[in-house]
């Protein structure tokens, strides 16, 4: 069974006894976020609470949701799309490429038939505060909605830009949005609307089916739409529908969607939030504001959070699986688009923003070099630090097969790069930049560059020494033959032997 | 009033709120706009304020948790006095409130002295394009606020429709 809405992805974690469900009332104030903490530390089920306290509002939270079983991160992905069970995550990889090759266009539905508006609110009708936004860390600047898909207007596209940008929540109808410029949605804003004085309309969807939320984090060309995406992802239509208050559409099974503009030259503090280094991160920036216009919502909407921080180390979260699940597969077809041969490029599980392990063959001295170069400079990839670089015959989603690789094959000498040195951007949510290292980054990196790196760890066979190698290898199988084992195995037998049929 | 004497149970029974240290006025006691959370709403808003150290040196002492360091990990405990609340857009509704009660029960007349003014608008009616000198000045400045403040404008409209809207509220006000 697939899932066309998150209810229905809910049902299928109900049906795999992986959801258990809080009757008892829970406080969005710390208490949710710990319960789920503690499931996510431990690869437990994913917490239901029914009953939230201190708010009107019957809507339930869910804690992240989207986390998949440790051992298998893409398993629940696999299954909200109509994919095999037990599939491995190579070839989880492959069905999901294939799927992305086949982009499939959304159906608009009319309102009426639409469950995200079952309940709609407009004007000072609008109370953001009345629905339970969980206060995940103690510290944190406020309240978060941060397992969403920003819907914003594109030009090039028929349906939008969907993205994902954390969202504090100040009062009734207001909000901050955490844009670190560099990314297609903020660059929007900061250099289309802002400077001509014109707030960008947007659309927060929350509890969206798990095909958007995939498409959400991954990075669609310019000029496509990760609508079609997500309809690929599950092999037939997303249903959209028209927003209340502007042209924007949105994912018309969505638990809840938050229609407003982004205000041109104002601003409003954003965190600190526990990022997802797992470490409380400040100091708190002015960020663009995000003013309400309209929310509507299923009946009973389920709200979805993620504790970001708790999907580093063995701990695994939304945004984690996200990474390995919509992420990886996303990057691999696109470096194989940019005409680079990789087999796979997968985030590494324990730190899944920051190391990404690459399975290739290295099929031309300095291939490793330009591909790192095409992906920061071209994707602008502001969270990765390095990228591990393995053969194509490593699992790249087995980190102990990629630890073996790095142990066997690269040498402290001469295959560890650094790459961009004080010229690269960085996200300033990292923990190893000083304050002032970071700078009040109004528009979201870092005021002083860093390099990024990476590791070589495919294995040193200089390519001048094939023709030698094969020499030695022939003159192997050969000796073998001679010595009465059957030719059929040995592949460089034939050659050897036309040649050798003269010295015989 | 809390004068003089201050005990732990007695600050278990403040409300309590939270500011950065970066939005703090330089001086202590002074009325200031200061950004605050609501501790247990978590509820961010701006409001008039006066904060010390002390509670002792405020009229109506309430609980201001200051954060500071790089992550605002580190806190200090001082105190905050709420004067009025202000809106995102710098707004203060409690006063627009009290002019707007106050405006029920005296003259509606606005009052300015300028002879280039009264030529310019004189003109205008003569001209015909306004009936009388007192229309011309209302549709120009309305113009203008709803050019230049709209953000009061649309505040203002929100308090007439909550006097209009709620009888009770009204009655309520007009006791006091």
């Amino acid at each position: 069974m697939a899932a066309d809405s998150f209810r229905d992805y809910l049902q299928l974690l109900v049906a795999d006894d992986a959801l258990v469900s809080f009757d008892e009332p829970v406080s969005w104030d710390l208490e949710a976020s710990a319960i789920t903490m503690l499931a996510n530390r431990t690869d437990g089920e994913v917490p239901l609470f029914e009953s939230v306290g201190a708010t009107d509002s019957d809507a339930a939270l869910v804690g992240d949701p989207y986390r998949g079983p440790r051992s298998r991160p893409w398993d629940r992905f696999a299954q909200s799309f109509g994919l095999s069970a037990g599939l491995s995550g190579a070839a989880y990889y492959d069905a999901i490429i294939d799927r992305l090759r086949s982009p499939c266009e959304p159906r608009l539905l009319e309102p009426e038939r639409a469950p995200c508006k079952d309940v709609v609110h407009t004007g000072a009708d609008v109370d953001l505060l009345s629905f339970p936004w969980p206060y995940v860390h103690r510290s944190d600047g406020g309240r978060y909605s941060n397992l969403h898909t920003i819907v914003a207007p594109d030009p090039e596209t028929e349906w939008g830009r969907w993205s994902s940008h954390r969202m504090m929540i100040h009062d009734d109808a207001l909000a901050s949005l955490l844009f670190l410029a560099g990314e297609q949605v903020p660059n929007r804003y900061y250099y289309e609307y802002e400077p001509r004085g014109e707030p960008m309309p947007v659309a927060a969807v929350v509890g969206a089916e798990p095909a958007v939320q995939c498409s959400t984090e991954m990075w669609i060309p310019t000029g496509r739409s990760e609508a079609a995406f997500a309809g690929g992802l599950k092999d037939r239509p997303v249903d959209l529908v028209a927003c209340e208050t502007n042209d924007l559409s949105v994912p018309a099974t969505a638990e809840l969607v938050i229609e407003g503009h982004v205000l041109p030259n104002e601003r409003l503090d954003e965190g600190p939030f526990g990022d997802y280094f797992g470490y409380m991160n400040g100091p708190r920036r002015s960020m663009p504001v995000f003013a309400v216009d309209a929310i509507t919502h299923r009946a009973e909407p389920r709200v979805p959070f993620c504790v970001e921080g708790t999907g580093v180390g063995y701990g695994q979260n939304s945004s984690s699986t996200l990474q390995t699940a919509a992420a990886g597969p996303d990057a691999t077809l696109g470096l194989q688009a940019a005409g680079f041969d990789v087999d796979a490029a997968v985030p590494w599980r324990f730190t899944s923003r920051t190391v990404w392990v690459i399975a290739m063959d290295r099929s031309y001295p300095g291939v490793l070099h330009e591909l790192a170069n095409f992906v920061f400079t071209t994707w602008g990839m502001l969270h990765i630090d390095f990228f591990v670089f393995v053969d194509s015959t490593v699992d790249a989603h087995d980190p102990r097969a990629v630890l073996t690789a790095i142990a066997l094959n690269a040498d402290p000498d001469t295959d560890f790069h650094q790459f961009g040195v004080e010229r690269m951007p960085k996200v300033p949510l990292n923990i190893y930049q000083t304050p002032d290292e970071k700078g009040s980054a109004d528009v979201g990196t870092s005021k002083a560059k860093t390099a990024k790196a990476y590791i070589d760890a495919t294995s040193d066979r200089p390519l001048e020494d094939d023709a030698e190698t094969e020499s030695l290898r022939a003159r192997a199988q050969q000796l073998l033959v001679d010595a009465g084992v059957s030719p059929e195995p040995f592949e460089l037998l034939e050659q050897r032997q036309y040649g050798g049929g003269d010295r015989r | 009033m809390r004068h003089g004497t201050h005990d732990r149970s007695e600050e278990a029974t403040l409300d309590h709120y939270i500011t950065a240290e970066e939005h703090l006025p330089d001086e202590e006691c002074t009325e200031t706009t200061l950004q605050i959370t609501d501790a247990e709403t978590k509820r961010i808003f701006e409001a008039r304020v006066r904060i010390a150290r002390e509670p002792d040196e405020l009229t109506d002492p309430q609980r201001l948790t200051v954060v500071t360091g790089p992550h605002e990990t580190v806190s200090k405990e001082w105190y905050v006095e709420l004067l009025d609340e202000i809106d995102a857009a710098g707004i203060n509704e409690d006063l627009l409130r009290r002019l707007a009660r106050e405006q029920e029960t005296t003259s509606n007349i606005v009052n300015t002295r300028s002879d280039d003014l009264k030529v310019v608008l004189t003109y205008l009616v003569e001209a015909g394009q306004y009936e009388s000198t007192a229309e011309a000045l209302r549709e120009l400045a309305f113009e203008r606020l709803a050019e230049d403040r709209p953000a009061l404008l649309e505040a203002y409209d929100a308090v007439r429709t909550e006097f209009e809207a709620d009888p009770l509220r009204r009655a309520l006000m007009d006791q006091e």
